[in-house]
């Protein structure tokens, strides 16, 4: 591979897995927020006001950095991938012009009123504001998948004259059927993160026992969160998981063959659990295996024969294939382990035994990271798995890069994204930290901390 | 179709410049209007709520212009490269600076932010100015419409152009001004006592500094690009348009002497 | 306003080629197809007005003068 096009993979792969942390936290507090919300107009008590105010100030920080970690990615299609922009453009741009127009509007205009506006609104009011927010996430969500889709499965689109896509339905475009299972995994993936944050939290607090810390509220932190993640951690296994198998599976063979480490093709393949694949003798070392359940998951039936790399031309495979299987078993591994410890901890929470059981709540509590790395190796596996294509069948990855950027222009810029990023991780991790110790109540000096904050002394002042 | 397209695209870039624009140039005049912790606290509140807004703007017009245009959206990202990165990184800067400044309760990590911010708040008027003299200098385009343009060559614009030159310096500086004037403008209408006074005096230095800059601009693009008055002589109702600028760079510059700020800002 | 002037002047080419005027970008040869341009009629008008009224709403939530002195956010 040559080293402008490695530089501007690199380039595009960093600031995108990196923004992506924010998101998916973002679109999985959201629900969150306002399920909580919801429960606390049914009940009197404070507890579960209290959560969501929690959840709102964590979430406030994390939707800045999302933003401006978020804007770098816009302006990358043009200034790293300009071939592929110009072959593109004319039907992608029309999701992502949508995601600009509408979501963000809806997002950001919202996210003020609900912030601050706890005071002013009525409880009924906030909530609906709380579901805007949560809309517009999702929504944006929706656009940027279908996006990310059309490269996977290209529809609705004629070849123009000059040798470029164009648009020729919209409604195609917007209901690809490929779109719509990797939404709900997605969107899933993020319900998962948000979940065990929440269950996180709510563990945290009951372990560190400090005075001022509502119990009840942490509780309910608790008890939301882990529901939530016990039901997204199933649903990413089945449907939806499973759905993008199937799709995997009849339109990108060399992908699933790649994910799944099938270098020979078999009837009744069986489904590797662990093991190293060694490229270049098309083996897998040390594995465990479960026979057949390969064919039975993509075919529906047990001696159904699987294609394997062997089938797949060298130039059609993707190009890293050892990093594609790890990513997906990572993914799948991790998601194994989501759906055990929720289930664990949901049978202890309904035998009423969760609460004093501290390695149960230790586990919540370190858990907290892992959906992150289950959602980036999920989309490293989408993406590598879309390779050798940037768009499936149309247009190769190295086709698609800005041809008059050099390696050492792209390479200036990664590093520059690097040290800036790194900067903006530690404060994340400080302003996030110095939240979360305050406790459930918080301090009432220090409501939701960004200038955000500005709008609830600012509408009061305006009265 | 194209016509109607590239009108509205020029209507998104034109409304992210008004509104970025005054939060730019409060932080541009942020260190010169407000002095003390207070009236710095201040001014960072009357942009506070509402610059992440405007910089939606920003992304908004980009979707629009991508969609619309995208050969003009790949041609010119993948070739003002540098400058483009440099953009991001400000516009970050930007974002980091004020919002970290609410959460500094160290006074030496607040000064931090405070010239992070500023300096963000500055450079980006001029490089957005530069661009647009880039657009209008003109760029190496080759039989592929693409081109890449280093940051600077020679600072001449002949036939190897950097993105910066003596063209598009003065194009950055002069929007620089323009934006300052702009912010300070926005800040009499919000803030009083001290930081109104001190805002007042930058706006009215910037909109005797704006028509100079205007004119020693237009007559340098004249010399850069002659054939700029082509379009005005085929259709002379265009001429209503530097006319228009002329009008409110004078209304702006009375507005500001009588103190009539809602005028001032928005011409 | 002087943006408005800029993009008159140079109209309908976009972005000049200083090579070969020939090869300048124009709004013809840089545009996307016609089928997206009309598609998006459909939704953009919708869009913008979305965001035109939520703009106004946000201004006048927060027209006025700051009051000065700081409230403990600082």
């Amino acid at each position: 591979m040559d080293s402008a096009l490695l530089v501007h993979r690199l380039h595009f792969a960093f600031t995108v897995t990196f923004h992506y942390l924010f998101p998916q936290l973002t679109m999985g507090l959201a629900p969150m927020i306002v399920i909580l919300k919801l429960l606390a107009l049914r009940h009197p008590d404070a507890r579960y006001a209290q959560a969501a105010r929690l959840l709102a100030r964590l979430f406030a920080i994390n939707f800045v950095f999302g933003v401006v970690t978020g804007i770098p990615m816009e302006f990358q299609f043009g200034t790293n991938w300009a071939r592929f922009s110009k072959f593109a453009g004319g039907v992608i741009g029309q999701t992502l012009a949508m995601e600009g127009m509408f979501a963000f509007f809806l997002e950001s205009s919202f996210l003020g009123l609900f912030l601050f506006g706890e005071k002013r609104l009525s409880p009924r009011a906030h909530l609906a504001s709380a579901f805007a927010v949560f809309a517009g996430s999702w929504l944006s969500g929706y656009f940027i998948v279908a996006t990310d889709a059309w490269m996977q499965h290209p529809v609705g689109y004629a070849l123009a004259a000059n040798g470029s896509v164009q648009l020729s339905s919209l409604s195609a475009l917007l209901c690809n059927s490929w779109a719509f299972w990797q939404y709900v995994h997605t969107m899933g993936g993020a319900l998962v993160t948000g979940a065990f944050a929440t269950a996180g939290l709510g563990a945290y607090y009951l372990l560190r026992k400090r005075s001022d810390d509502d119990a009840r509220a942490s509780a309910a932190l608790l008890r939301v969160g882990l529901i939530a993640a016990g039901v997204a951690s199933l649903c990413q296994l089945f449907p939806s998981g499973d759905r993008q198998g199937q799709l995997i599976a009849r339109h990108q063979p060399a992908t699933l063959a790649a994910m799944e480490g099938l270098f020979t093709t078999r009837a009744g393949a069986a489904l590797v659990l662990i093991g190293q694949p060694d490229t270049e003798e098309g083996r897998i070392d040390n594995t465990l295996e479960v026979p057949g359940v390969l064919s039975a998951l993509t075919h529906k039936r047990w001696n159904a024969s699987v294609t394997g790399l062997d089938q797949i031309p060298r130039d059609a495979r993707p190009d890293n294939v050892a990093l594609l299987y790890y990513s997906y078993h990572v993914m799948v591994g991790l998601g194994t382990f989501f759906i055990l410890i929720t289930g664990l901890a949901l049978l202890w929470l309904w035998r009423g035994r969760l609460e004093r059981s501290r390695a149960l709540l230790w586990t919540l509590v370190l858990a907290v990271p892992f959906p992150y790395v289950a959602n980036t190796a999920g989309w490293m596996t989408a993406e590598l798995g879309r390779q050798p294509w940037l768009v499936y069948g149309l247009m190769r990855t190295s086709a698609g890069t800005s041809a008059r950027v050099s390696a050492g222009n792209g390479l200036f810029s990664l590093i520059g994204f690097m040290g800036l990023y790194s900067v903006l991780a530690i404060a994340f991790l400080l302003l996030m930290s110095r939240v979360i110790s305050r406790g459930v109540s918080g301090d009432a000096q220090h409501q939701p901390t960004t200038q955000l904050a500005e709008r609830a002394i600012d509408s009061r002042a305006a009265e | 179709m194209t016509t109607l397209w590239f009108l509205l695209v020029a209507i998104m870039l034109v409304a992210y410049i008004v509104f970025d624009g005054f939060d730019l140039g409060v932080g541009a005049i942020y260190k010169l209007a407000a002095r003390t912790p207070e009236e710095r606290a201040a001014v960072r509140r009357s942009i506070g709520p509402i610059w992440d807004a405007n910089e939606v703007w920003l992304l908004a017009a980009g979707g629009t212009l991508y969609f619309a245009f995208p050969e003009l959206y790949a041609s010119s990202f993948s070739g003002f490269y540098l400058p483009l990165m440099l953009v991001l990184w400000l516009l970050i800067g930007r974002a980091l600076g004020l919002e970290l400044r609410s959460h500094a309760d160290d006074p030496l990590l607040g000064e931090v932010c405070d010239t992070i911010f500023m300096l963000s708040s500055l450079l980006l008027p001029v490089f957005l100015g530069a661009a647009l003299g880039n657009v209008i200098r003109g760029v190496p385009l080759d039989g592929d419409a693409t081109f890449f343009l280093p940051l600077w060559t020679d600072f001449r614009p002949g036939p190897h152009p950097g993105v910066l030159d003596w063209y598009t310096v003065i194009c950055g500086v002069v929007a620089l001004i323009a934006i300052a004037t702009h912010g300070a403008n926005y800040l009499t209408l919000r803030t009083t006592g001290e930081v109104n006074r001190r805002a007042r005096g930058i706006a009215r230095a910037g909109s005797l500094l704006l028509p100079v800059g205007t004119a020693v601009s237009l007559a340098a693009t004249i010399a850069v690009r002659p054939t700029v008055l082509e379009n005005f002589r085929a259709h002379p109702a265009g001429f209503l348009i530097p006319a228009a600028v002329v009008a409110s760079l004078v209304v702006m510059a009375l507005a500001a002497r009588r103190g009539r700020e809602r005028t001032a800002f928005a011409a | 306003m002087m943006l408005g002037g800029a993009a008159f002047a140079l109209f309908p080419v976009l972005l000049p080629s200083s090579t070969d005027p020939a090869l300048s970008l124009t709004v013809e040869n840089a545009a996307t197809g016609s089928f997206a341009m009309t598609a998006a009629l459909r939704w953009w008008p919708i869009a913008f007005v979305l965001v035109a009224v939520t703009f106004v709403h946000l201004y006048r939530t927060f027209r006025g003068k700051i009051v000065g002195g700081g409230e403990g956010h600082y």
